[in-house]
């Protein structure tokens, strides 16, 4: 008990530093004395990620802390992967759903939806980033294909929200608008916008994305 | 870091006719000195001395003598080490303001009088703010007695601060009181004989080319103890000094050089800041405007007069005219702390302002808004390293055409390397992603933010270290003694 508690602590501690050479060998360390490996996901490597969000709420912290983080929980996830699908005879991480990420066609900007994408795994999501740019066919064909719960559609510019309404269009068109929970954000978007194109749900920051996105998984 | 290029608004020419001129000022018209026993010294230092006019004329042999013997830095101590400054070795320091009558409630929209605990109150947030590096009285209360008011104005800002303190006394026998206080903080006479520089004290001449009787004795003591002494001239342009800036720094300068003289003479070496609160007139009203352009104008100038004679120059900055912490609130108290502070002043007096209305009316938030000017004034006086590191080519070879910086994990740890020496950190300013989140935390504007964080830093902080009981039971004694006399 003791080993675990020193060991989770330590790698709270690699992952909030955003060190993921130092995870890698802390999660490894906590596998071969035979720790849970799905006890090192959540109270050691999510948990550190989970403290530095936050203190990036607050502001004592910076984006980029956020960003290293996320990092060093991919590091170790990569690890820990293995471990916990024989663990789990195959049915991987456990997750508490599926989300889809993308920043829409013609807006290239994504530190917003990176850190989205980064918090709905701290949240427990399996999480297929799209990118940036993404036209409306391929995120239609990605739905079809992944089935997730969640869909999150960001925009930087005024002049490409209107991508997120022609996205919701093209699911509509394709009938896959019932299949999946729309969440937008975006600095130019507000809860009205999300309203006026038939989204359901919105996010002012990362953050409160991933939160939102979980009470949209109980409306499933 | 590589200092920046000192913006200048006089050229060398410019400075050698204002020099000549201040020589010519002082050798022609003269200065008055409404001091009996000043005119005997200056007169016994080779003055030429009118003693029915008490007017002094000087020679320019004279004056190049005393500017030899004024040190080019000096050491403002603080009560506590941390908060010493050196002045003069080219490092730009800010003050609060000083000297308001009364205080805005920003709620109410209404002014009252100024009160004691107002004054311990913004000597407190001074004392916390990073940005002031020494405290000076940023009030006078109107609820204690005027003539002891310099001694209970002295035990408010004492308890309040361990930085470095400015001190004003209302008379000399004030002055004597405000000086043993000032020991008593630091461990007594013996000590404050071999430091006296940990406050230091305001004269003023009175612009045109006068200094009067109690100005003098401020004088004399001061250099008795060689404290620190701030001779601070105050021409206004177009009221108490000719129309023109150049004519104005020029006599500035005159009137200053006849206080220098003074001093030098009396007591070789002590420590003399060249200070200036030259302002304008304005031309509608004839009153002085302290957030015009003129007034940052005439600093820098002063400042390159003082640099010339190789000595720190103190200048006044940030100040404010209108009467409420509004958008011209903002823009005048940026305006010249940023003309100033470029220009390279040692000691921008009144930089962090937090008062309004021709510095007539303290305001809590506007303190914390000033800080925030300040604060990235510094910044930009730091400005930009280049060196191999900062040019970061391999980290741009690395990321390469077309990717962002924020996904390449080397370059991410390299912005968190580099954002305390690259970046400014508002404490006050709203950079808001999402205006929905931002009205849904009240839609709070500068001044209601600034009204947050003073009530935080009042809620919280105290001076480092306190004042000792024993020490505040001294101060006290000295204040009820004043106040019985």
């Amino acid at each position: 008990m003791m080993i675990s508690a020193d060991l989770y602590e330590k790698i709270r501690n690699a992952v909030a530093k955003g060190d993921p050479e130092d995870v890698e060998k802390l999660v490894k360390e906590a596998l071969a004395v035979g720790l849970d490996p799905i006890g090192i996901l959540n109270d050691g490597v999510v948990a550190g990620v989970r403290a530095v969000g936050e203190k990036f709420e607050t502001g004592m912290l910076f984006l980029c802390d956020l960003i290293l983080a996320g990092d060093a929980m991919t590091a170790g996830s990569e690890i820990l992967r293995e471990a916990i699908e024989k663990k789990t005879q195959g049915k991987g991480f456990g997750t508490i759903g599926k989300a889809v990420m993308a920043t829409v066609k013609d807006d290239i900007h994504d530190i917003g939806k990176n850190l989205v994408t980064t918090l709905l795994k701290v949240e427990g999501f399996q999480v297929t980033d799209l990118g940036k740019d993404v036209p409306q066919d391929v995120i239609v064909k990605r739905i079809t294909e992944e089935e997730p719960n969640i869909l999150g559609l960001s925009a930087l510019l005024t002049t490409t929200m209107i991508s997120q309404r022609e996205a919701i269009e093209a699911l509509k068109d394709a009938g896959l608008r019932d299949r999946v929970r729309v969440i937008i954000g975006g600095a130019p978007t507000n809860e009205e916008w999300a309203r006026e194109i038939g989204a359901d749900g919105w996010a002012p920051d990362a953050i409160a994305a991933a939160k939102k996105s979980k009470e949209l998984l109980k409306g499933d | 870091m590589p200092r920046m290029p000192e913006f200048k608004v006089l050229t060398e020419d410019d400075i050698t006719r204002i020099h000549e001129t201040s020589l010519r000022i002082l050798g022609e018209v003269g200065c008055k000195f409404y001091h009996e026993k000043a005119l005997k010294i200056l007169d016994q230092a080779g003055a030429t001395v009118d003693y029915e006019q008490s007017l002094v004329k000087f020679s320019e042999e004279l004056i190049r003598e005393a500017i030899k013997k004024n040190p080019s830095k000096f050491r403002c101590k603080a009560r506590n080490p941390k908060h010493d400054i050196t002045v003069g070795d080219g490092n730009v320091h800010f003050t609060n303001g000083f000297g308001a009558i009364g205080v805005l409630d920003t709620i109410s929209g209404k002014v009252r009088p100024a009160r004691l605990d107002d004054l311990e109150k913004f000597t407190l947030l001074c004392d916390a703010l990073g940005s002031v590096h020494y405290v000076i009285p940023h009030c006078v209360p109107q609820d204690v007695p005027k003539d002891v008011c310099d001694r209970y104005m002295a035990l408010a800002m004492l308890k309040n601060t361990s930085k470095h303190v400015a001190l004003t006394p209302f008379s000399l026998d004030g002055l004597r009181d405000v000086l043993k206080m000032a020991a008593i903080t630091i461990g007594g006479e013996e000590e404050f004989r071999k430091n006296p520089t940990v406050i230091n004290v305001g004269v003023q001449p009175t612009s045109p080319l006068q200094y009067r009787h109690d100005s003098i004795s401020y004088l004399m003591l001061l250099c008795e103890y060689k404290n620190i002494v701030n001779i601070c001239v105050g021409p206004i342009a177009g009221a108490t000094a000719p129309a023109t800036l150049a004519g104005t720094v020029a006599q500035g300068n005159a009137e200053f050089l006849a206080g220098l003289v003074l001093c030098q003479t009396m007591s070789s070496g002590t420590p003399i800041f060249y200070g200036s609160m030259a302002t304008a007139i304005d031309p509608r009203r004839g009153a002085f405007a302290l957030g015009s352009p003129e007034l940052a104008l005439m600093n820098v100038a002063s400042k390159q007069m003082a640099k010339f004679y190789g000595m720190p120059f103190y200048g006044t900055g940030g100040t404010i005219d209108s009467p409420v912490p509004d958008a011209q609130a903002a823009y005048e108290g940026t305006m010249s702390n940023l003309v100033e502070a470029l220009g390279g002043i040692e000691v921008i007096h009144d930089g962090v302002y937090g008062i309004l209305e021709s510095a007539k009316t303290a305001c809590y938030e506007q303190l914390i808004i000033s800080h925030e000017i300040v604060s990235m004034v510094m910044r930009v006086l730091r400005g930009i390293e280049v060196n191999d590191k900062t040019l970061a080519f391999d980290l741009i070879k690395e990321v390469g055409p077309g990717r962002s910086f924020l996904e390449v994990h080397k370059s991410v740890r390299f912005l968190r390397e580099m954002i305390s020496q690259e970046y400014w950190l508002p404490e006050l300013t709203a950079r808001v992603s999402s205006r929905p989140e931002w009205e849904a935390k009240a839609s709070k504007d500068a001044v209601q933010r600034a009204r947050d964080e003073l009530n935080r830093i009042l809620r919280e902080h105290v001076p480092d270290p306190p004042l000792e009981p024993i020490i505040v039971e001294q101060l006290n004694k000295i204040v009820a003694e004043s106040t019985r006399a």
